[in-house]
């Protein structure tokens, strides 16, 4: 394969962009002097004895880097809410690098001054993108101590969830299988947990999420609706600490500490489900559901450049999601998956490098555990480089990856015109982003993804980003070709269907979109954050099932197109002792179908429709207070209904296909559908409260008390419908919980 | 801030909230997937010129699933001869069928006349009614050119009935015996007998007369012995007994669409009906059949055996006392 002109042209750029000369630069990384963590968007300023001020902040690792500084004499500030400031003079020669180690210790003075500008919450979203950080994680009541991801997520506009149960979150018109989800660089292909408070992400481990709706930057590639991408703190390297918690739905244990003090750290986390023993004995309705995960992670500095970090993640799920189903119905899946982080800022380059290899695994399986009636498995490697190099106008991403997951599937005949084998999917590729601060106010990302796909052949996959910011006022506008080299098979027709076989595309065309969007973010006044952002995404080579009056539990599947279309609305108000959030969604996703079959049927090639997701409303409330030293958090959810096919009636069928003696052919039973997805369930609300306390009984001993109550005012949602039995699954009734947490 | 001419202040927050839930709390819906359908009825069937008793199955369309259930079903059948306007009243026969499943056959005792109309009217007692008409076609025959000693037969249908449905040759084919039973000791042999089918449908030429088709014998033994394969069969020692051409004479509506009977396009409702206010479809015709015996010559010609390697009295012929060699294909 020979590398594009583009690449190398990229390349040389680079190493222009490198050559300094007579330069010196600054770089390092800002810790937690308490704990080792990595310091996200500590405000690094450098001045000089003429008093110019050169300046950058720290990214997810803690690295800063400022380049192209004259040689001399430089004073140093790092600066961050809720720590003393840390100040340096430095002597630079030319072609210098001084590389840093700063840890900073918690103080108390800037604390007021700052809290507002420093807070990203809910309506920080920039062209798509909005980073979680575990303080927003534990504002969302959840029937535990400890938050967890997917509540926040659940609490975003775009993001639907079909249910409190599935483990299916569909972001912006996408589906379950077109969301990339990452976890320190390892795929996780199926995070969420089998009930829908949990994740493989609880927000004990959390150190942020990146949250793309859309829109994504060249860094990622493989899916073409969204991305989540999480990364997990460290272990204490300073202390060995342990936490417990207790809640009738899960409990969690952590352990961590230093390996070598300051250098090293090993971080354990262990959840499991209570639900099926503790919360059953006071709920009104069976809830057969086990899940849980284990976590583990060792980092360690091997210099002032160097980092490395491996983890290691595995989760369980088994249940059955129709409450009439028996044992042998249950569906079951478990992730697996092991990577290795290695971060590197040369000394010689204004560069910062990571290399991430993992393997992830999932098996997902349905029926029998000793036969199942279904099974698909997916079993492969990642490997990814990722640079950025760093300039004074332009910072260049530029990486190449190959990865290569081998899929199995065994459906009994699920999708009746597919031939299901095992298949491993090959795909390399580099990309090469540079940013490119155009004026202080504006600055943009062009990218591309150049990739092979084994038999699919040669891939580009154009991408921009731009942000504009004006004083108060912040624009942003995004755009992309999006593709993956697997496709995710779903049976959508039944909500409680959440059996999702991996294959390669069943057709040979790969499903593919293309992505735009335009932000507006604004701070009218201080404590106040209005944001609104429309969306476009054109989905192609979409897999659905198709429409047939069989009443059957198989399907085939047709092709299909789409587009998800919408508008999210965002107000966040921060006070003293006052956080909260409105979000509005409103959505449109409309998928458009083509069958052999559709001609006859309706009259047209093509059958335009609603699918099961299309929730076309959406409002979060979130809002969070302190009352008598109790943190008190409430979250209010109302969505509009999703749609479903109605039934006419429902009749025989006998195949005249021939002289056929009706007397002696029984005929087949026949449902006669409406046209597809034209009517709508029930709209759905809920309010959750929680209340929480925490109590120090040492210097560093801490116990969280927490009360809450799901599903306040019990509202009877409905989480699927047998059109056939008219019998309903509901979701969860009004639940008490209560849970403790040691800290110690 | 103020909104939507309200000054609110933040802290007014929660008590928003509040007052929001409250407002949706008492909602609550329930849900009917069934929408209704106003056709009452779906009708299968067909007026058969060669029979003197016709039939036809009703299903009353319901807001439940389940094929029909015991019980009179709240129909009226009516037939009607739109040439001489006789009329014939249908009677209800409930049939429980090889499944257990239960139908309603609706039948009258008549014979219908070629090329003549007649109009099916399917009544409920609140007056709707599904109904369809249909045109028997015309009388045909068939003749096989020097049929005994070829291995392609010409076949011609003289008439001109708008559809051929279901044409077929039908080969009644048996495997030999060995001389010996097996397992020992069973008196005996095990010879299986087998019809294969195999379809002509499409293969027609136009003639002035009618239609024209040419039976292979030669590559329908090809398709004889992959069944005899698939049955787990021996496909060297396969004799004929007798050939059947056979095909259904049908009414101008007896076409499906693309031209293919594909249940999975079919079975989707209206896409292959004839059937004004209700779902189904209503034909008219006959079967038509012909039958030889092709000669020795001929079925040597072609591949088939007339005499087995081993005779039929038990002899001390080492390769004929061989047991079966075991067979295993899917589903066995």
């Amino acid at each position: 394969m020979c590398f594009p002109r583009w690449l190398i042209g990229g390349l040389l750029l680079l190493l222009c962009n490198s050559a300094l000369g007579q330069t010196a630069t600054i770089r390092g990384f800002i810790t937690d002097a308490t704990d080792g963590q990595a310091l996200q968007g500590v405000n690094v300023a450098v001045t000089d004895v003429s008093g110019n001020l050169r300046g950058s902040v720290a990214d997810d690792d803690g690295f800063f880097i400022i380049t192209r500084l004259q040689p001399g004499r430089w004073f140093l500030s790092a600066t961050f809410i809720g720590y003393e400031a840390w100040r340096d003079t430095l002597d630079l020669a030319p072609d210098a690098t001084a590389r840093l180690s700063i840890a900073l210790s918690p103080g108390l003075e800037l604390q007021e001054l700052v809290v507002e500008s420093e807070r990203e919450g809910g309506a920080t979203v920039a062209a798509g993108m909005q980073t979680v950080r575990p303080r927003d994680v534990d504002l969302v009541p959840a029937p535990d101590v400890s938050g967890d991801l997917v509540s926040y997520l659940s609490t975003m506009p775009g993001v639907v969830s079909i249910g409190d149960r599935g483990g299916q979150v569909f972001i912006r018109g996408g589906e379950p299988a077109h969301n990339l989800s990452l976890l320190d660089g390892m795929y996780i292909y199926q995070p969420f947990h089998i009930l829908g408070f949990y994740s493989a992400f609880s927000s004990d481990i959390l150190r942020n999420a990146d949250i793309h709706a859309g829109a994504f930057s060249s860094k990622y590639s493989g899916r073409m609706s969204s991305v989540i991408d999480v990364h997990t703190r460290n272990g204490n390297n300073q202390e060995s600490r342990r936490t417990f918690s207790f809640a009738p739905f899960v409990s969690m244990a952590i352990l961590e500490g230093p390996v070598k003090r300051g250098k090293m750290s090993y971080l354990l986390s262990g959840r499991a489900s209570t639900i099926e023993r503790v919360a059953t004995s006071y709920i009104s309705q069976p809830v057969p559901y086990t899940f849980g995960d284990f976590f583990g992670k060792i980092h360690a500095i091997l210099s002032n450049s160097h980092q490395v970090s491996a983890s290691a993640i595995h989760t369980y799920d088994r249940g059955a999601l129709d409450e009439s189903k028996e044992a042998g119905d249950q569906i079951r899946w478990n992730n697996t998956a092991y990577g290795v982080r290695y971060l590197v800022a040369p000394p010689s380059l204004p560069m910062l490098g990571e290399v991430l290899f993992s393997i992830s695994k999932l098996r997902m399986a349905i029926g029998p555990e000793d036969e199942p009636v279904r099974q698909s498995d997916i079993d492969g490697f990642n490997l990814a480089v990722n640079l950025t190099n760093y300039g004074e106008r332009i910072n260049v991403d530029w990486g190449f990856y190959l990865r290569a997951p081998r899929l199995d599937a065994s459906l009994g005949g699920l999708f009746q015109n597919l031939d299901f084998s095992s298949d491993r999917i090959l795909s390399t590729g580099a990309y090469f982003e540079p940013e490119i601060t155009f004026t202080p106010s504006l600055r943009g990302r062009v990218g591309l993804i150049a990739e092979f796909l084994g038999d699919q052949g040669f891939h580009m996959e154009p991408r921009m980003r731009v942000l504009y910011e004006r004083g108060r006022h912040q624009f942003s506008l995004a755009g992309g070709l999006y593709r993956q080299e697997m496709v995710g098979l779903n049976d959508r027709r039944d909500a409680t269907n959440v059996f999702t076989a991996w294959a390669g595309s069943p057709t040979g065309n790969l499903p593919s979109s293309i992505h735009g969007l335009f932000g507006y973010h604004v701070s009218p006044i201080p404590g106040l954050n209005l944001s609104a952002e429309t969306f476009y995404k054109h989905l192609s080579s979409l897999f659905v099932s198709e429409w047939t009056a069989f009443p059957r539990f198989t399907t085939r599947l047709q092709e299909a197109s789409g587009r998800a279309i919408g508008l999210d609305l965002r107000m966040e108000i921060q006070r003293e002792r006052f956080y909260g959030f409105i979000n509005y969604g409103l959505s449109s996703v409309e998928y458009n179908a083509m069958q052999e079959t559709l001609p006859v049927w309706f009259g047209s090639h093509e059958v335009r429709y609603r699918p099961p997701h299309d929730r076309r409303h959406q409002i979060n409330m979130l809002a969070s207070f302190t009352l008598l030293d109790f943190d008190v958090s409430l979250r209010w959810n109302l969505g509009s209904g999703l749609p479903y096919s109605q039934i006419r009636g429902f009749d025989g069928f006998i195949l005249l296909d021939g002289p056929v003696d009706v007397s002696r052919e029984p005929g087949l039973a026949r449902v006669i559908y409406d046209q597809p997805f034209r009517g709508l369930l029930p709209s759905y609300h809920r309010l959750d409260i929680s209340v929480d306390r925490v109590f120090q009984y040492r210097d560093d001993s801490f116990i969280t008390v927490q009360a809450g109550v799901i599903n306040a005012y019990n509202k009877t949602n409905l989480f699927s419908l047998d059109i056939f039995t008219l019998r309903r699954n509901n979701q969860l009734p009004l639940i008490p919980t209560a849970g403790l947490k040691f800290e110690f | 801030m103020r909104a939507f001419g309200l000054n609110i202040r933040m802290d007014q927050a929660p008590v928003l909230l509040a007052a929001a839930i409250l407002f949706v709390a008492g909602c609550d819906q329930n849900i009917d997937p069934i929408v209704g359908e106003d056709r009452p009825f779906t009708i299968w069937g067909y007026l058969d010129a060669h029979a003197d008793t016709q039939r036809v199955r009703v299903f009353s369309i319901e807001k439940r699933l389940g094929i029909d259930r015991a019980g009179p079903v709240d129909a009226v059948v009516k037939s009607t001869n739109l040439t001489t306007g006789e009329t014939h009243a249908w009677t209800d026969r409930e049939i429980v069928f090889s499944d257990s499943s239960i139908g309603h056959v609706f039948e009258a005792v008549f014979e219908v006349r070629y090329e003549e109309r007649y109009r099916l009217e399917v009544r409920r007692s609140d007056g709707a009614m599904s109904g369809a008409e249909v045109t028997i076609p015309p009388s045909v025959e068939v003749e096989l050119v020097d049929e005994r000693n070829r291995a392609v037969v010409p076949a011609i249908i003289y008439g001109k009935p708008p559809n051929l449905v279901d044409v077929s040759v039908i080969y009644d084919a048996i495997t030999l015996p060995p001389a010996n039973p097996w397992p020992p000791g069973s008196t005996t042999p095990p010879a299986v007998r087998l019809a294969v089918a195999v379809p002509y449908s499409g293969k027609e030429e136009p003639t002035a007369d009618g239609w024209r088709y040419e039976i292979n014998l030669r590559e329908d033994f090809e398709v004889v012995q992959n069944e005899f394969d698939l049955n787990c069969l021996t496909r060297d020692l396969i004799a004929l007994r007798r050939i059947d051409f056979r095909f259904l004479a049908a009414d101008e509506q007896w076409a499906p669409p693309n031209d293919s009977f594909d249940p999975n396009l079919l079975i989707e409702p209206g896409t292959f009906s004839n059937v004004t206010n209700g779902f189904g479809f209503f034909g008219g015709g006959y079967t038509v059949s012909t039958r030889w015996i092709p000669t020795d010559i001929v079925l040597r010609n072609v591949g088939y055996k007339t005499a087995g390697p081993c005779p039929l009295a038990p002899q001390n012929i080492p390769e004929c006392q061989l047991p079966p060699e075991p067979c295993f294909r899917d589903g066995n």
